[in-house]
């Protein structure tokens, strides 16, 4: 019995601690960060950044030739934007594909980058992310319009070098193999 | 998994039931003729799938939106509205989404029928991204029987590319311990292949694949 009540209070103890802690980085992230954000501000445009899209393009070509044939599309549309995600001085690709065959049903895009090793990229999913819909006029939020919507940004990690991921639901920091999902922003 | 349960949400009757996928009412004055046997499709079809994809996504409720916009009883995002026609690359909706009286999300919420519609137009498309996987039906994967619907419910969870990954396409989503490619929330492909698997498609295709 006694040895149940003590297992009780050790539950309910880490419990408290844990709730304190995503607590207390939600509130530095509504705080501290608007300045600290940089928002994504993603190009759409054939003609910018053109090295890098090609990269992107080479990734997934397999799967662009798989939307071809069931739509035809010839080139399918996605957003890049450049940034230095890790201090090593190098441009990595941060990427946006809003495209169904990358998101299924639930979901508005596909993150995902491409970190500059040398000469090499290596490609990371931040994963299927949601963008959030604009209920007054009725429409969807657009990675278009990522930077003056404040959708997608970065921001410097305190724990790491790479930096960390703002999107409307969640902040995704480096976990060494990856980002993965560290806390979820609440939404008003 | 409860197959052949009885549905318990009305509204998504009614939209089976206009898209022609539900029983008729019957004239209770004329006596009703002896019932045939219903097809294995119908008890276990594609009716039965989206029954289930709508309790798992929306508890069965066709207004359901969450802070994000996801709308309705299949919680479909705005590019699977766009890939089902219901909106263009805009977002704004589209003459086949007024056919259904919908020029609103307050109207797509209103109107289940048009919800499945849409969904089913979507997963006619997302059949035909996925074709090059038809093969893998009747294989297993991480222990899972792979089957149409279960295939189609990967899809639909995690998008065409995430069933490619899934049998070893290049990587587009993040992969859990196991290896296996996860949606945005973390679910792994292979739970929604399981839940939703082994239901007959002939509703949908017009024939079941899972027969070969």
């Amino acid at each position: 019995m006694k040895k149940s009540i003590f297992l009780l209070i050790v539950v309910i103890a880490l419990a408290s601690i844990n709730a304190c802690t995503l607590f207390c980085t939600n509130n530095a992230t509504e705080n501290d960060t608007e300045q600290d954000i940089t928002w994504i501000d993603f190009s759409f445009s054939q003609s910018k950044y053109q090295e890098y899209r090609d990269v992107v393009r080479n990734y997934f070509e397999e799967d662009f030739k798989d939307i071809a044939e069931v739509d035809g599309e010839k080139d399918v549309k996605f957003g890049v934007a450049i940034e230095d995600l890790n201090s090593d001085g190098q441009q990595d690709i941060i990427a946006a594909l809003a495209h169904s065959y990358f998101v299924g049903a639930r979901y508005d895009c596909l993150l995902c980058i491409f970190i500059q090793n040398d000469e090499a990229y290596k490609y990371y999913p931040i994963n299927q992310i949601t963008l959030g819909y604009d209920f007054e006029n009725d429409k969807p939020r657009f990675i278009e319009d990522s930077k003056s919507e404040k959708l997608i940004g970065v921001r410097d990690s305190k724990d790491s070098a790479y930096k960390e991921f703002i999107t409307p639901q969640y902040i995704y920091t480096w976990d060494g193999d990856g980002y993965a999902k560290f806390s979820e922003i609440e939404v008003e | 998994m409860g197959k052949g349960y009885k549905s318990s949400y009305d509204n998504l009757d009614g939209a089976l039931a206009y898209a022609g996928w539900a029983e008729t009412e019957t004239n209770e004055d004329t006596p009703a003729p002896t019932p045939e046997p219903k097809p294995t499709a119908s008890l276990f079809g594609y009716n039965q799938f989206l029954e289930d994809l709508a309790q798992r996504e929306s508890s069965g409720n066709p207004t359901a939106v969450n802070q994000f916009g996801f709308a309705g009883l299949y919680q479909m995002g705005t590019p699977a509205l766009v890939d089902a026609g219901f909106k263009d690359n805009n977002g704004t909706w589209t003459d086949l989404a007024h056919q259904y009286g919908v020029y609103s999300k307050e109207d797509f919420l209103n109107t289940p029928q048009a919800q499945t519609e849409a969904v089913k137009r979507y997963h006619k498309k997302l059949w035909s991204y996925i074709k090059n996987h038809h093969d893998r039906i009747g294989t297993e994967i991480f222990g899972i029987k792979v089957t149409a619907s279960g295939l189609l419910a990967a899809a639909h969870l995690g998008g065409s590319g995430g069933v490619k990954q899934l049998f070893g396409g290049p990587k587009a989503l993040k992969e859990n311990a196991q290896g296996i490619p996860i949606d945005g929330n973390g679910t792994p492909l292979t739970e929604y292949m399981n839940l939703f698997g082994g239901l007959d498609l002939t509703d949908l295709l017009g024939y079941n694949p899972d027969e070969g």
